[in-house]
């Protein structure tokens, strides 16, 4: 029985990475010569299309050749529509004096060289391929009697301005983040590495949406197989949609069965940065403003970008923070429970009693009681998301006076417990990027723990570890620096060591031909030395 | 599959520290010797490497291939088959004993109302999802939890210094030579001999050249943790107590002031040894697998297991039958299995070498 349904699985595995029998790029299709044909062809693409927009023009000295023009209304700009395309091929194109003259050959370029005044100017020999640049927002220009047309770059739709993000707000560091242009969101890179090498491939993915994903990394830096697997793995994509980059994760994660995220997101660009920097590719999808990065590692989870710029002995100490809370978060419920139902003999006896007198008249278990806690908290925090946000108070005041005092109150759960609860639920926010995974770590050690104690919670911690040792991340072990372990890359594990001493870059992340140096860093120690 | 798996030094000295040490602080064989218990583990020490030092210029000597494919050249087809699957039922009697030692233990310390079998069974389980999952993922996890043992052991140290008495140490060899003769041969025996199964595991280092380096190195660090222990032992105890006492290890460990820790510390223990389980169950199906010319172990990773629970259960009626009979039968049953056969591939190993080398 279980063999089939780990093999249904397996195929599960297979179907989503593996599956690259059938392409989604449409077949290339020859532009007709004549107008009319044309004309024909458009409107019977856009049938029913209502913000699909022709416009007829006639070119050349007598007006013999017909031109048109194709858009959709709310995609484009119209100004620069009418101003820089329009206008110039209507009056323009009559008032300069041209070198050549207006025939069905020369009219192509003539219009390129001479007429339209816009700079993202393409010729295009594919009908289909001009069909896909409407629909993202270009202007096209069909010429009767030529089997090319103009593409003209006019996107302009609005979009939510770059704005501080609601999820990852710091107290120090730059507050901008990504949008759901992905235009703006590279320039939003571009502008935080000013360089050449920084890559930005693009891709369209989803046969019904056709949304636009790049790949982002910088030559040099990141290591070339992850690019390829990265770029393998997203042309493997055959999905009808993709309407966030979520649904590009779940395609290409390594373990799509695991309850460790081994992709990477992030709403900002000074984080993306950081990462792409180290050598990870970073992966931008149109219409979300949530960014992927591979490979994603467990030491991510506890890292920010404050922690690079405030003071290290700080950020060192805040790492140790949040590696205690991440323990405690998971950790907190079982180890109470192990140490009323096994293991009595290490609580000094004062507290021993406290319990034993907070417990009185309780009817449940302490298991059922943690239990019973976990779920009512999991259920308060799932509100606390969903509902608008003006009624946050009410929900506040129902779990803090209802499920806390009242329910201690009344007998059904024991004051210590709520302590223990209130302790895990408050460690659990410190380290948000785990908060998906947490909860069932939580509730495995917590059945560990009442089935056999302190020797159930480390059994099931074992078997949690052997699972985080043997997962990867793009080939990268998730569990990169720990184990298999390297010295060097330790540096910004549990204590973020100073900036000037991060001479290399992360060894797992970039074993690349130039060593991984980080050029210029030791030379700033250098010179530092020497003037003093 | 052999090529594939590869392991680091660092992982390997962490497995051997693991191995050598997890066990040996449940049951110390040198505390057979009261408190001349530290002069047994010296005296381990030095055989120790020597044996070591046998094992890996073995695998030096033979590149690319396990205990099986070594065997099987050195005597012969029908022969080297039959002395490889002695090996393997050692193994498999190794690994029981283990097993055997862990369960005493929990049942007689921690879990006195809890069915050994259950115990039996989780504590297997998860080795055989360790086992599973491969041997780089066995290195993997020993990465993360060896040194946390490693620590625990010098904080108790640390922790207990308040308790040491110099005086225990006295008199030195009160009975003479002869009273830790056979503890000596017990211990050159239980953690070092045993280390002949990394026959199987020394194939997959990645810089093949550092295995004497890496083993020697880790064998004497593992050796100065047991005799870190064994002084504190002796210290915290004394001959009187250390003599009346199963469990002198686990014992000494409640004698910290102010604070309950030894439950900590013996599960900690017993997670180190599941890397001794680990690679012990990975010896035997990796090997079993060999010897039958197949690909993949993982078909056997759960019979084994199964096996290897039921004879753990089957061997002993009771902890001193056990303890009497690792302590009077075991080292000379696995005197041929550990020292014999080994030197015996050594010269054969050497001679081959030579004339391998004459000819070119």
């Amino acid at each position: 029985m279980f063999r089939t349904l780990i093999r249904k699985f397996n195929y599960l595995k297979l179907n989503s990475l593996n599956n690259s029998s059938i392409k989604n790029t449409p077949k290339k299709e020859e532009i007709p010569k004549s107008i009319k044909e044309i004309k024909n062809k458009l409107n019977q693409t856009f049938s029913e299309c209502n913000d699909f927009i022709t416009r007829e023009l006639e070119i050349g000295e007598k007006r013999e050749i017909k031109v048109i023009i194709a858009y959709i209304d709310g995609l484009v700009e119209k100004k620069m529509v009418d101003t820089e395309i329009i206008k110039p091929i209507l009056i323009d194109s009559r008032l300069t004096k041209l070198n050549q003259e207006f025939n069905k050959k020369t009219t192509i370029e003539i219009l390129k060289e001479n007429i339209i005044s816009i700079s993202g100017l393409n010729e295009v020999d594919d009908f289909n391929e001009s069909i896909q640049s409407i629909l993202s927002g270009d202007t096209m220009t069909y010429i009767d009697g030529n089997k090319k047309a103009l593409k003209a770059d006019t996107r302009g739709f609005e979009f939510r301005g770059v704005e501080e993000p609601d999820t990852e707000s710091v107290v120090r560091g730059p507050r901008e983040g990504y949008t759901e242009s992905i235009r703006i969101n590279t320039a939003l890179l571009r502008r935080k590495v000013k360089n050449a090498n920084l890559k930005f491939e693009s891709l369209k993915l989803g046969k019904q949406t056709n949304t636009d994903v790049m790949v982002c990394y910088i030559k040099g830096i990141a290591h070339d197989d992850v690019v390829e697997t990265v770029k393998r793995r997203l042309k493997k994509i055959n999905t009808d949609a993709i309407l966030e980059s979520g649904y590009i994760e779940e395609f290409i994660e390594d373990a799509p069965l695991s309850i460790f995220p081994t992709v990477g997101n992030t709403e900002k660009p000074d984080i993306t940065a950081a990462k792409i920097l180290e050598g990870r590719v970073a992966i931008l999808c149109d219409g979300t403003p949530f960014v992927l990065t591979v490979p994603y590692l467990f030491v991510e989870s506890i890292q920010a970008s404050e922690d690079y710029y405030s003071r290290f002995i700080s950020s060192s100490f805040l790492r140790l923070i949040r590696i205690l809370a991440l323990a405690s978060s998971t950790l907190t419920p079982a180890i109470y429970v192990a140490l009323l139902c096994f293991h009595q003999d290490i609580i000094p006896a004062k507290l021993m009693i406290t319990i034993v007198s907070s417990r009185e008249g309780v009817p449940f278990s302490a298991f059922i009681e943690a239990a019973l806690m976990i779920i009512a908290f999991e259920l308060l925090r799932e509100a606390g998301v969903r509902m608008p946000r003006q009624i946050g108070q009410a929900v506040s005041i129902v779990g803090a006076l209802v499920l806390g005092q009242s329910a201690v109150e009344a007998g059904l759960i024991s004051s210590m417990m709520v302590i223990v609860i209130a302790v895990t639920a408050i460690t659990s926010f410190i380290v948000s990027s785990m908060d998906r995974t947490i909860p069932f770590l939580r509730f495995a050690l917590l059945i560990g723990a009442n089935v056999i104690g302190f020797m159930g919670i480390f059994l099931v911690s074992e078997v949690i570890l052997i699972y985080m040792c043997s997962l990867r991340s793009f080939g990268v072990p998730y569990l990169a620096p720990f184990s298999p372990l390297n010295g060097m890359d330790l540096k910004d594990t549990f204590i973020r060591v100073p900036v000037w001493a991060m001479l290399k870059r992360p060894k797992a992340l970039t074993e690349n031909k130039d060593g991984g140096e980080q050029s210029g860093y030791r030379m700033k120690v250098n010179y530092r030395k020497k003037e003093d | 599959m052999l090529d594939k798996v590869k392991i680091s030094s660092f992982q390997l000295a962490v497995v051997i520290i693991g191995f050598i040490f997890s066990e040996s602080i449940i049951s110390n064989p040198s505390l057979a010797a009261g408190i001349d218990g530290w002069i047994v583990i010296l005296i381990g020490l030095i055989s120790g490497i020597v044996l070591i030092s046998i094992f890996s210029f073995i695998s030096i000597l033979n590149p690319g291939k396990t205990l099986i494919n070594i065997l099987i050249d050195v005597f012969g087809k029908k022969m080297g088959n039959l002395i490889a699957a002695l090996y393997i039922w050692h193994f498999i009697h190794i690994l029981s004993l283990v097993l055997d030692h862990y369960l005493g233990f929990i049942s007689s310390t921690l879990y006195v109302q809890t069915p050994m079998i259950f115990v039996a069974i989780i504590l297997t389980l998860v080795c055989a999802y360790c086992v599973k999952s491969g041997l780089e993922v066995i290195a993997r996890v020993s990465e993360i939890w060896i040194p946390i043992t490693i620590f625990i052991a010098i904080l108790l140290f640390l922790a207990l210094i308040g308790r040491y008495d110099v005086n225990n140490f006295f008199p030195v060899l009160e009975d003479g030579f002869k009273s830790i003769l056979k503890p000596s041969l017990y211990m050159i025996i239980f953690p070092y001999g045993e280390m002949v199964v990394f026959l199987m595991v020394f194939p997959h280092l990645n810089k093949h050249k550092n295995v004497f380096k890496v083993a020697s190195i880790s064998t004497i660090f593992a050796s100065l943790l047991l005799l870190i222990v064994t002084l504190r032992v002796i210290m915290v105890l004394g001959p009187d107590m250390i003599e009346r006492i199963t469990y002198p290890n686990f014992i000494s460990a409640k004698f910290v002031p102010d604070i309950h820790i030894e439950v900590f510390i013996a599960i900690n223990v017993l997670l180190g040894g599941v890397t001794k389980v680990c690679i012990l169950l990975y010896s035997i199906v990796m090997g079993v697998s060999q010897l039958f010319k197949l690909d993949d172990y993982k078909p056997f990773v759960m019979p084994i297991s199964v096996i290897v629970i039921a004879l753990t259960f089957w061997l002993f009626e009771s902890f001193f039958e056990h303890q009497s009979w690792s302590e009077e039968i075991y080292p000379y049953y696995s005197l041929p299995f550990q020292v014999i056969i080994p030197i015996f591939v050594l010269i054969f190993s050497i001679r081959k070498n030579k004339m391998r080398s004459s000819k070119k």
